[in-house]
């Protein structure tokens, strides 16, 4: 309890002396203020408020991040957390990642202080501090010597090894043959650890030897490493990885690590080669990216930038007859893409496709795009080569995107497919729209505007009912579930009574994006419905601009039993809102 | 015209006399003496006590002719602790309690300077300290332990 004269009113002008100078920056923490605020409740009170004004909260959040911190103010920061920890104030759960860089003090006595520091910090065990950043970037002699003695410091901590679960090393700590303590600190986390990411850092066979054990590994992304010819061998003990990312400026051949993780990593989600530079060698050979594609059955994301192999040959023999659970393709600056007539899409392929982006494909011929948005049900987001840009209007407009932007000069032309057809006509909006139009995909409607059929964070603030307008001209169908209503709908022979099913992503009962409207009945995990997947793909509602489609009879009269059912009645205030 | 002589009385019914340019540093005290017609006015002061309505003249009678301190906006000028002239630092050499009673009374009676004085003094105290040392030097109870903040923490992950 505060002296009982100490009013907020004075203590607020108190505090006013200890704000630091207008205009804050990071550099100066608040640390006078801070303290205040762990003293008391009254404090707190008074305090906290000021905080929240000045303070950019992710100074705790990530820790020591943005600028080198002084031994005292490490300790002081240190004494916070205590103190928050003891106290319940939430400052103790905001880190998340600690950055190490040993150029923090002058003296090595002053340094033994801050490393304390840093000890102390994760001996308190903050609950969601579970990554190290090693800032390693440099060869001098005291620097290296530092990193060792920190690196044995934390690798006897019992709390850093269970807690800690992301390690990046940035830098080579002056070369390979100081990687001994790296490596022994790797091995010491490795039971736990679930993403490692290491940067221009050498792959020293101590370090090997390390990663080796991480089997519990998700994540491993290895930005210009050099003597990464032995990478294949640590890779096959990696059976748990989800995420592989691999960007170079020297050739050093892959297709054993390839082979490595196509025999090996059955769960791979994501895979990413990303080359510096056009003239550099493809770092996988078609055999290897071949087998990738065969073996590595739940490949979601793929990412090949600046990769010369990438021809019509690739695509079709790889990407269009394997890669079944292809969600996201970057076919970045690949010189020798063209998409020729004899690429087809056909039997499937691409089917879950939602994102695409063939950034800077300066040989990719416009039929192409022209087959893509044909032959891909899902998608949802394409980036055009800019040298399409004025030619692909027609094409992408006529299959109801909407341009974001175009940079030119960065070889981008971005379009994204709206649920609602068109808005205004094509706007050329300068930079990517931050408002979420689509149905499907990984944007789930998370705005709950209550009963009104908008979506509250879309930027453009869309509202559905301006536009109806709109909704004619391309004989969207509408329908309001609650009310019973079909608006402007044309659906004949569906029974699509009774179902509000425009962007809808009714998640709880599993039938996401069904987009009726327009209409193409999109991923539905239909269970409850029992509508098997493959059918319900590529349907279109009848009546839709006359194309003939139709959607099975069995499918939509299923969708109308669910909305009946109680269930779905019951997440309608949330329907009405949502827009997926 | 001989100097105006104002008369203050303290919650005890104490009676000082000042002059008028002493009293007119406190705002409160200068509007009502303009809207005083008589020469010598006598002003009560219920809420400040005797030894702290002692302390109040003894400043203003020693800053009587300073040049009046422009005002700033409070809340957007940083305050510096680190001008505070001699005198004025051992005139703060006080107990906690009287000081705490001297920032209320300035508040009060609006004496800006003064106020910045008082606050700059405490806020020296607090300064460079830990949580744990601004409680000893402030004889605070850290009553933290039974409650948890939770409206900061929600409001923290909607960032």
């Amino acid at each position: 309890m505060s002296p009982p004269n100490l009013v907020t009113d004075v203590l607020h002008e108190v505090f006013l002396y200890l704000r630091p100078e207008n205009p804050f920056t990071s550099q100066t923490l608040p640390f006078c203020l801070l303290s205040c605020s762990l003293v008391c409740r009254i404090w707190y009170d008074e305090a906290r408020p000021m905080l929240n004004e000045i303070l950019d909260f992710s100074v705790f959040r990530l820790l020591f991040d943005d600028h080198h911190y002084t031994t005292n103010e490490i300790n002081q920061l240190a004494v916070l957390l205590t103190e928050s920890r003891h106290n319940r104030v939430d400052y103790f759960n905001m880190p998340e990642r600690m950055t190490i860089n040993v150029n923090y003090t002058s003296g090595m006595d002053d340094f033994d202080f801050a490393v304390e520091g840093l000890v102390n910090i994760l001996t308190l065990q903050p609950p969601n501090l579970t990554e190290l950043l090693f800032d390693i970037n440099h060869t001098a002699y005291t620097s290296v010597q530092r990193v060792h003695r920190i690196t044995d410091r934390f690798r006897r901590l019992e709390p850093v090894c269970s807690t800690i679960t992301r390690l990046h090393l940035l830098g080579d700590a002056g070369g390979p043959k100081h990687h001994a303590h790296v490596a022994g600190l790797l091995a010491a986390l490795s039971r736990h650890l679930v993403s490692l990411k290491l940067t221009r850092f050498s792959l020293d066979p101590h370090t090997l030897d390390s990663l080796t054990r991480c089997e519990s590994l998700h994540e491993l992304e290895l930005r210009y490493i050099r003597d990464g010819e032995a990478l294949h061998t640590a890779l096959p003990s990696l059976t748990e990885l989800r995420i592989f990312h691999y960007a170079y400026d020297q050739y050093v051949p892959q297709d054993l690590a390839v082979s490595a993780l196509a025999r090996s990593c059955p769960r791979l989600e994501s895979f990413t080669i990303e080359s510096d530079h056009p003239n550099l060698e493809p770092i996988a050979e078609f055999k290897s990216m071949l087998a990738l594609a065969t073996d590595c059955l739940a490949l979601k994301t793929l990412c090949l930038v600046r990769y010369k192999l990438a021809d019509d040959r690739f695509v079709t023999l790889i990407l269009l007859r394997h890669c079944r659970a292809l969600k996201r393709l970057h076919l970045n600056w690949c010189p020798n893409l063209r998409g020729g007539t004899a690429v087809r899409i056909k039997d499937g392929a691409w089917a879950k496709l939602e994102t695409l982006s063939l950034q800077g494909c300066s040989e990719l011929a416009l039929g192409f795009l022209r087959t893509i948005v044909a032959s891909c049900p899902r998608l949802q987001e394409l980036v055009v080569p800019d040298h399409l840009a004025n030619q692909a209007v027609e094409i992408m407009t006529g299959a109801r995107f909407v341009r974001q932007g175009v940079r030119r000069d960065h070889g981008w032309d971005q379009w994204k497919r709206s649920e609602r057809g068109k808005e205004n006509g094509e706007e050329e909006r300068g930079g990517k729209q931050g408002g979420r139009e689509q149905s499907g995909g990984e944007e789930r409607g998370r705005e709950q505007s209550g009963g009104e059929e908008r979506g509250g964070e879309q930027s453009g603030g869309r509202n559905v009912e301006a536009n109806k307008g709109v909704v004619k001209n391309v004989e969207v169908i509408k329908v309001d579930v609650e009310g019973n209503k079909i608006e402007e709908g044309n659906v004949q022979g569906n029974k699509v009574e009774g179902n509000k099913v425009e962007g809808r992503n009714v998640e709880g009962d599993k039938v996401e994006g069904i987009n009726v409207e327009g209409s193409k009945v999109e991923e539905k995990d239909v269970e409850e419905n029992k509508v098997e997947e493959s059918k319900v793909e590529e349907k279109i509602v009848e009546g839709y601009k006359g194309k003939g489609n139709k959607v099975e009879e069995s499918v939509v009269p299923q969708v109308v039993e669910a909305a009946k059912q109680r269930k779905w009645r019951a997440l309608l205030p949330s329907c009405n809102a949502q827009r997926s | 015209m001989s100097v105006r002589k104002i008369k203050l009385t303290s919650s005890e019914g104490t009676e000082f006399v000042v002059d008028a340019d002493v009293a007119n540093q406190s705002v409160i005290m200068r509007n009502m003496l303009e809207n005083c017609e008589a020469h010598d006015a006598v002003i009560p002061l219920p809420d400040v006590t005797t030894p702290i309505l002692a302390k109040v003249i003894e400043y203003c009678t020693h800053h009587r002719t300073g040049a009046p301190i422009p005002t700033d906006d409070a809340n957007s000028v940083p305050k510096k602790t680190d001008n505070i002239g001699k005198w004025d630092t051992e005139f703060c050499q006080m107990d906690q309690e009287t000081l705490f009673d001297l920032i209320l009374a300035a508040d009060h009676l609006d004496i800006k300077p003064l106020l910045d004085l008082a606050c700059a003094t405490v806020a020296n105290m607090i300064h460079n300290k830990s949580p744990e040392e601004i409680r000893q030097t402030f004889n605070i109870l850290n009553d933290f332990s039974l409650a948890e903040i939770s409206k900061d923490n929600e409001r923290m992950e909607q960032k």
